[in-house]
């Protein structure tokens, strides 16, 4: 079971805690497509809530614009536009973050392996952990284990897909939050091609198990009431190179 | 009528003779400049040498006001107190090569607040792409010519990191080889011309340091750090002018306490064009320093106190601008470095904007702060 302070930031990303305003979903931002260097955690898509909401608070004040007087799609509108938002492994990075600093008082980012090519990288690495830490890092051996049998899966496991995407050019990860009565809960940061520039972001979804004796792909997966082809989520789970479930290690 | 030239040569510490001959150049300054400002204004509105929010990010919010005031208001300073010092105050021993200084300084600001407006966007290339050229250009000469000035491309880039400005005007690295050029001259007129006293560093409370030729490394930087230092504190309405009167009047009471005539005069000088300058400068501002004066001044602020031996006592005497530029320091360390930032907002004044203090508060609390210090650089001098 996740950690108090786990589901918190979880419920913060899916809904980001502004001042008298509510229900303004965390949007998806990744920094492979603008590649920003040596920039502001929250504007590299690895943000926590309360860094991003202090960017925006920012931003707004140097634009003249009273965040007050905007409404939840317009505060989203300007995180998309601003470039906040936050990206499947910084987000799955800051709930396990939490949860094991209150869980195991474990600073899991600074246990996180992070391969390097070079002496330089090392320094740079060393200093911007969470920037780092992706797809592939929290998949790595060294951080993860493999969890051989899907049904055993429990909460802060992760559901990772390598060479995903059209092209096989992506990786994603999906955090489990629960698993009871036949049903495996996830939550995400994702963009889907059908939700356009601003609908996209931090979201949940479940795999009910229909079929137990076959594999992860042939349940039930359910987002935002799509399943099947119309669940993106899904479909980048079904095409895959590699798709596994591992569980953080901790060194 | 002055007398300048005698005077020059010898006069005793605290001498009353000297500082009424001061107060006289302090209110000729602040006359002068007073009554040519509304010509300068002129000036700068026809030529369009004004903010203006296409070409200045800054220009946001409630900051949009200040969009059409007249830049390079900072011509008022050095204009006048040149004139002042080489019509009255003119000597090639002393106040030559502060004169020169913040003439160099002055005339790179001037460039860089042109460029600024009528400018085109300039861009350098990134590390990395000078790194892959060094590789794959298809000219062997030129593979090597990338490859051997990789340390100087990498420089750029990281100074890059400090610029401030819409990518129009001149660029950091560009900015701190003038400012080098500047404080070299500086440092050949201590190490060369001065004597040999000057070799030697006073350190507050502890006599002198010798440092021999280290001395020119040194003088650069205070030179090049202070003119910087000013320069990022001209960012609010009235908060440099108001913050340098109290700099270079504290520099004109220690140059009077040793009876230094030709500095006292000088430092005297450019308090009166300060004041004149400042009452126009106030928000709502009829024009604005502009690089022009800021990096003009910081030079002269840095040279005067050198020349007096109290380069210790410049973060003191100016100790608004180095707050200013070290929070911009630590904001970029911190941002580059660590991904958050340690700030709301560098400079420190944009931090007490963002908390919600009104534009006057922190303009005349950093004021008072400044004089605070300037009296504690004065008390530490007379030691």
């Amino acid at each position: 079971m996740l950690s108090k302070n786990a589901k918190k930031i979880i419920n913060n990303y899916l809904s980001l805690p502004f001042k008298n305003k509510g229900g303004v979903q965390c949007p998806y931002f990744n920094n492979a497509r603008s590649k920003q260097r040596g920039q502001l955690r929250s504007l590299v898509g690895k943000g926590t809530p309360k860094e991003i909401i202090e960017e925006v608070e920012i931003l707004t004040k140097q634009y003249g614009i009273n965040l007050e007087n905007l409404n939840t799609e317009e505060i989203k509108k300007f995180l998309v536009e601003h470039n906040l938002g936050i990206e499947c492994s910084g987000f799955i990075t800051n709930v396990l973050q939490q949860h094991y600093l209150e869980k195991d008082k474990i600073n899991l980012i600074k246990k996180i392996f992070i391969p390097t090519k070079n002496f330089f990288r090392k320094i740079i690495v060393s200093f911007r952990k969470i920037e780092n830490i992706n797809v592939k890092a929290l998949a790595n051996p060294k951080n993860s284990i493999l969890v051989k049998d899907w049904k055993k899966v429990q909460a802060g496991d992760l559901i990772i897909m390598l060479q995903t995407g059209p092209n096989n050019t992506r990786d994603h990860i999906i955090l489990i939050t629960g698993n009871e009565l036949s049903i495996i809960k996830y939550v995400h940061a994702r963009q889907w091609s059908s939700e356009g520039k601003y609908h996209h972001g931090v979201q949940t979804g479940e795999i009910k198990v229909t079929n137990p004796q076959k594999n992860l792909l042939n349940q039930t997966w359910t987002e935002k009431e799509k399943q099947g082809e119309n669940n993106e989520t899904f479909m980048e789970a079904k095409n895959a190179k590699i798709l596994e479930i591992r569980r953080i290690k901790i060194n | 009528m002055f007398e300048i030239n005698s005077m020059i040569e010898a006069c005793s510490p605290f001498s009353v003779h000297l500082l009424r001959q001061a107060f006289i150049f302090t209110m000729a300054a602040t006359v002068g400049a007073f009554l040519w400002a509304p010509f300068l204004t002129k000036i700068l509105y026809k030529y369009k040498i004004t903010r203006r929010s296409e070409f200045d990010f800054t220009l946001r919010g409630e900051r949009r006001k200040k969009t059409g005031t007249p830049i390079m208001g900072g011509l008022l300073i050095i204009i006048t107190v040149t004139v002042i010092t080489v019509l009255f105050n003119w000597s090639r021993e002393y106040t030559y090569v502060p004169i020169g200084a913040m003439g160099i300084a002055a005339l790179l600001g001037a460039a860089d607040d042109l460029l600024n407006i009528f400018g085109k966007k300039r861009r350098i290339k990134k590390l990395s792409h000078i790194i892959k050229l060094s590789h794959v250009h298809k000219v062997w000469y030129i593979r090597l010519w990338y490859k051997l000035t990789i340390p100087w491309a990498a420089f750029r880039r990281f100074v890059g990191m400090f610029g401030s400005h819409p990518g129009k005007g001149i660029l950091v690295h560009e900015k701190l080889f003038f400012q080098g050029l500047a404080g070299a001259i500086v440092a050949w007129w201590i190490y060369f011309k001065l004597g040999s006293h000057w070799h030697s560093i006073w350190i507050p409370f502890d006599g002198q340091i010798h440092l021999g030729w280290l001395i020119i490394p040194l003088v650069i930087f205070f030179v090049a750090f202070t003119a910087n230092a000013v320069n990022f504190a001209d960012g609010l309405d009235g908060l440099a002018g108001g913050s340098l009167i109290a700099s270079f009047s504290g520099l004109a009471l220690i140059s009077w306490a040793e009876g230094r005539p030709a500095f006292t005069l000088l430092n005297a000088t450019v308090a009166g064009a300060l004041l004149a300058y400042t009452y126009f400068n106030i928000k709502p501002a009829r024009f604005q320093m502009g690089d022009v004066g800021s990096l003009g001044l910081g030079t002269l602020l840095a040279v005067n106190a050198i020349a007096i031996n109290k380069t210790m006592l410049i973060p003191i005497l100016g100790f608004i601008f180095y707050i200013e530029i070290f929070s911009v320091i630590i904001q970029v360390i911190s941002k580059r470095l660590l991904g958050k930032r340690f700030f709301k907002m560098a400079p420190l004044h944009h931090h007490f904007e963002f908390r919600g203090w009104s534009e006057e508060k922190i303009v005349m609390r950093f004021w008072i702060i400044n004089v605070f210090f300037v009296i504690v650089g004065v008390w530490m001098a007379l030691y």
